[in-house]
């Protein structure tokens, strides 16, 4: 009898474990085709975000929290209203921030490494990375989402980030939440609430003042 | 006997005096407490370069971590502080310049120091000569708030003094609500700090 009992607590904890495990995705093509559609047809996008930075090695969390827009081609406003406010604004090829104190204007070429964070940010949001041939991208079946794990593969990348996984909604192909994990194993992950595509999102939030 | 009597006033009072002194002494370490891990909002400007993002410092056994990473979570650099050197575990490539990072790593070296400096002093606590360095100590009221410390380099030619950085601070003893402004006074090099909480275990 306790022989049945341990063999059944074993399947049981066998099954919670693969179903909390993603499995590779049957039809690749057909995902990538749904997420490129839904790309394509994006022409705004605002939402409401939560963001985890985790820190190995001080055992932290830091949790913000914002409103994101984001409006074709490259016009972008990360807006944190917790734990400080501050809002970054990325357009025509230039960053303006704005804190407490004054709102600073920055060429986007004057610092690259904003940029190259940047520009890979708008196409994670974007969901158009999939052709990228700066990563290598696994499909996976996570139930309610697709999971995409994207390994870099270009050198610069691979020196900021070991892994990046984005989950898209299973209905609406659209970016629900992405996960940068760096080589130490902190990561920063992003989950998007109350998300909004193609409502008018109006130009002057592109333009700090 | 009046000899005796003369030395035993001496020690009195010099046991008296050393007393006073000590009693005038006051150490403030900050960021020292290795429950807590201090997060700034921090704006860096240096010649052409601008950053911002958070700065997290913890201390660790006798070293300090010091983690800054951009607001949206990309680290931007990673030191590790012990009692003389800052070594760089981490720096993003677009920030790896070789003199920006030996001043950037200079100034948080400064900034971690242990404060030791006199109380009841309204400015110019302490003044403490450290190679060619002089670093002022100024505070404000008598509950331990530093609210400035300044750098000057003595020049061994002409033995000229010349005040090189300002550590303004706005804070409490545990820097739990505080500002520290760090400006070069001689390079376009200034750090902005403003503390935070509402970070999560």
């Amino acid at each position: 009898m306790n022989k049945i009992i341990s063999l059944s607590v074993l399947l049981f904890i066998s099954m919670v474990m693969i179903a909390q495990t993603a499995l590779p995705t049957k039809d690749i093509e057909l995902v990538k085709q749904k997420i490129a559609a839904s790309s394509k047809n994006m022409n705004t996008m605002q939402s409401s975000f939560t963001q985890e930075k985790y820190m190995s090695v001080m055992s932290q969390k830091i949790q913000s929290k914002g409103m994101f827009y984001f409006k074709k081609q490259n016009q972008v406003r990360w807006e944190y209203t917790e734990p400080y406010k501050y809002i970054i604004v990325l357009s025509n090829g230039k960053i303006q921030i704005k804190d407490d104190k004054k709102v600073s204007e920055y060429d986007m070429n004057s610092n690259k490494a904003f940029k190259q964070i940047n520009d890979m940010m708008i196409q994670l949001v974007q969901g158009n990375v999939l052709n990228n041939p700066a990563y290598t991208i696994k499909y996976l079946d996570a139930g309610t989402t697709y999971l995409l794990e994207m390994i870099p593969t270009d050198k610069k990348l691979k020196a900021m980030f070991s892994k990046i996984q984005l989950n898209f909604d299973k209905t609406s192909y659209e970016v629900a939440s992405f996960k940068m994990i760096e080589s130490n194993n902190d990561y920063t992950l992003v989950k998007f609430i109350n998300r909004k595509q193609n409502a008018i999102v109006d130009a002057s939030k592109f333009e700090l003042k | 006997m009046n000899r005796i009597l003369s030395y035993s006033f001496s020690l009195l009072f010099l046991l008296l005096l050393t007393a006073s002194v000590k009693g005038q002494c006051l150490n403030i370490s900050l960021f020292e407490s290795t429950d807590s891990v201090y997060m700034y909002h921090t704006l860096l400007d240096a010649y052409s370069f601008h950053f911002s993002g958070i700065m997290a410092i913890k201390k660790i056994d006798n070293t300090h971590r010091i983690i800054f990473s951009t607001e949206t979570g990309s680290t931007l650099f990673d030191f590790t502080l012990t009692k003389n050197k800052c070594k760089a575990n981490y720096v993003m490539k677009a920030m790896n310049n070789a003199l920006f990072l030996a001043l950037i790593k200079s100034d948080i070296k400064d900034l971690l120091q242990t404060y030791k400096y006199k109380k009841n002093y309204a400015k110019r606590v302490q003044e403490e000569v450290v190679n060619n360095e002089t670093i002022e100590y100024n505070q404000s009221g008598d509950k331990g708030v530093i609210h400035s410390k300044e750098i000057y380099l003595r020049f061994s030619k002409n033995n000229e003094i010349k005040k090189i950085i300002t550590f303004q601070f706005n804070s409490n003893e545990q820097m739990s609500e505080s500002t520290i402004s760090i400006t070069h006074q001689n390079m376009p090099i200034t750090i902005e700090m403003t503390a935070f909480s509402n970070a999560g275990e």
